[in-house]
């Protein structure tokens, strides 16, 4: 039996859809990322960000097919060794950092954690009404990804430029 | 990479969107937010896979 969910492109939705055995519906988006492109003044195309929820906000008990499913998707994503990845968890704090160990937990566990890299960066910024923010992100890219090195400058830049006069 | 080096304010900005953007599109998976209003924001979608 297979561990994980069938998939599909939503084309109503645009989005990565598929359904878990208790009904609830998953949805992982990719959007473009163009904040390396804005931080380097050049052109950085294949970043994008994933964002994966459910359609609603009820509790769904553990499902170990989900992150199967998601770990697919990640993994055919970077099929195209130019893709790279970012996944950020903001919000509350103690979610925030909750639901990056988990997205952790799963890349440690994943088949292709030998093929793709991640680098974690934990961010603060300060939000328009003045309160501290904390950004847990996490870039991953295809260890052959020809523009690595690149990336990962930029990366580690945004965490450099943003701790000062913090 | 260029070397014009850029301000810590816009990289503020742009890190400050990535948030942002994801609990848009966050809004929008849970039907409390349209498609329209994700691309009038600037938001992407992408079908890499």
């Amino acid at each position: 039996m297979q561990n994980r969910y069938n998939y599909f492109f939503d084309n109503s939705t645009s989005t990565y859809t598929f359904a878990t055995k208790n009904g609830f519906l998953y949805r992982v988006v990719f959007i473009i990322d163009e904040t390396f492109s804005t931080i380097s003044g050049e052109e950085i195309p294949y970043v994008f960000q994933i964002v994966i929820d459910k359609t609603t906000d009820e509790l769904e008990p553990y499902d170990a097919k989900v992150s199967k499913t998601i770990e697919a998707i990640v993994e055919r994503f970077f099929c195209k060794v130019e893709n790279s990845l970012i996944y950020v968890c903001s919000g509350d704090n103690t979610k925030a950092k909750q639901r990056h160990q988990i997205f952790d937990r799963w890349y440690k566990k994943s088949e292709y954690q030998d093929i793709v890299m991640k680098i974690d960066n934990i961010i603060t910024i300060a939000t328009n009404n003045k309160n501290i923010q904390k950004l847990y992100t996490s870039f991953m890219f295809h260890k052959n990804n020809p523009v690595y090195e690149k990336l990962m400058t930029i990366y580690g830049r945004i965490e450099e430029v943003l701790s000062k006069d913090i | 990479m260029n070397k014009k080096p850029i301000s810590k304010k816009n990289i503020l900005k742009a890190v400050a969107k990535i948030a942002t953007d994801k609990e848009m599109v966050r809004s929008y998976v849970k039907g409390k937010t349209s498609l329209k209003t994700l691309a009038q924001k600037g938001i992407k979608f992408a079908k890499p896979v």
